[in-house]
């Protein structure tokens, strides 16, 4: 099987994206360039995590890298040392206390997401790597996607792909539960992502919206790939484009 | 006034998600309303790292609207937010369209300076910077104050909406002296 992943795109959250698409055709891609070379170790690592299979909670750590297969709720210590972790890791790399703290926020938001809306025994992933002033994290789960999370709400029934879908949880105040008081995890997302001029991709089946801010031309951009399950999110940041 | 240690009655300093809000929600209505008496309350952030907008909206926004809509003299001050936190807490209370006090600067328990986050109006900010500077005034007084011995260009009337709008805010109380109300900012003694 030729990988579905652009490789000028792969980073750790495209290895989780892998290990997803894998566990969804019950068997092994084959493993792009970069994974082989550089990340290798990385990719035997998330391989020999056994996911989904293995307790959750379980992790699995090389150098700044770390990945965390979720465990069943936000009050898991597990996932409070991870986070904490996180922000220690950010701190070391001379990210402000103020932004480690938005970014340890919306990678929270993003696994909050998998918990409260992915609809699925088996457990979503973690990741996150700090590197040379950058954090590149990933969150992924096999789930329900985006598209019939949101038709939940009747506000939103009218949407038919998940593409619309995408477009619209992106928005503030969008959710799939009618309340008060919903949607902003997206959005400081995006918000805390666009200060860093970074890069955020999101997937939900055949779906992916990039907003991409790393060059001077702000992109957006919208790609078709073959479905998959659940929802799969990338996030590429760093502060030397804000020093620049 | 009443000190609340947020990071105690969570438990945790990582408050993200509005799955975790929901289910803190009980734990500060429950220390909120311990006592039904009029108070005001010192939420006090600073054993907090993170806290996210939907975290804040879904555990903390609530209880501060059930204080207008029960109508409860209770009045909320918060410190020792962090940047970040503080961020996220405006984010919210602009779309919600609330405001709370946040206090700057405090010595030995007590609150030396405040001011108010959120959403206010520049009509609602104004009054509230008056009410600030005096430590207990009537819609009279400030009618009169503004007037300064001419025809005064703001009524009465609209002063008294005015106070009426930033109490159901709760972020001034009030307390009937006479024939008249009171004002002040809930963090000094009148």
């Amino acid at each position: 099987m030729k990988s579905p992943i652009p490789d000028r795109e792969l980073t750790l959250a495209a290895a989780i994206e892998l290990l997803c698409i894998e566990q969804h055709l019950s068997k092994s891609a084959n493993t792009p360039d970069c994974l082989r070379s550089n990340q290798s170790r990385l990719w035997r690592l998330l391989k020999g995590l056994n996911w989904p299979s293995c307790p959750r909670g379980s992790g699995v750590q090389l150098g700044s890298t770390r990945l965390m297969v979720l465990p069943l709720d936000s009050r898991d210590w597990q996932w409070t040392a991870f986070l904490h972790s996180l922000q220690r890791d950010l701190k070391q790399h001379s990210f402000p206390d103020q932004l480690s703290g938005a970014l340890t926020g919306a990678m929270g938001e993003m696994v909050d997401n998998v918990w409260e809306h992915s609809e699925t025994c088996v457990p979503g992933l973690a990741a996150y790597e700090v590197t040379h002033r950058r954090l590149d994290f990933g969150v992924a789960d096999l789930g329900i996607g985006i598209l019939r999370s949101i038709r939940r709400n009747p506000n939103y029934r009218y949407l038919n792909s998940s593409m619309e879908a995408l477009q619209k949880a992106v928005l503030r105040g969008v959710s799939r539960l009618r309340d008060q008081n919903r949607g902003y995890g997206f959005s400081r997302l995006l918000q805390a992502v666009a200060e860093l001029w970074g890069f955020t991709r999101l997937r939900s089946s055949e779906a992916v919206l990039v907003f991409d801010r790393r060059t001077e031309k702000r992109r957006r951009l919208q790609r078709y790939l073959p479905p998959l399950p659940g929802v799969q999110i990338a996030v590429s940041c760093g502060l030397d484009a804000i020093a620049d | 006034m009443r000190t609340i240690d947020v990071g105690k009655i969570t438990n945790s300093d990582m408050l993200i998600g509005s799955g975790r809000g929901r289910s803190d929600f009980p734990r500060f209505v429950e220390a909120a309303f311990v006592a039904l008496e009029p108070e005001t309350i010192l939420w006090d952030w600073s054993n907090v790292r993170v806290a996210t907008a939907s975290y804040f909206a879904a555990a903390f926004v609530p209880v501060m609207r059930m204080l207008s809509a029960a109508e409860l003299e209770k009045y909320f001050v918060l410190f020792g937010l962090n940047e970040n936190c503080k961020d996220e807490l405006e984010f919210v209370l602009e779309t919600e369209g609330l405001a709370v006090f946040f206090a700057e600067n405090m010595r030995d328990g007590r609150i030396l300076s405040a001011r108010p986050i959120g959403k206010l109006d520049s009509v609602h900010a104004q009054t509230l910077d008056r009410v600030i500077r005096r430590s207990g005034i009537s819609a009279k007084r400030l009618y009169a104050d503004s007037a300064g011995g001419k025809k005064a260009k703001v009524g009465k009337t609209a002063w008294i909406n005015r106070l009426v709008a930033l109490h159901k805010l709760r972020l001034i109380t009030r307390k009937r002296v006479g024939k008249e109300y009171i004002y002040a900012v809930p963090y000094l003694e009148v």
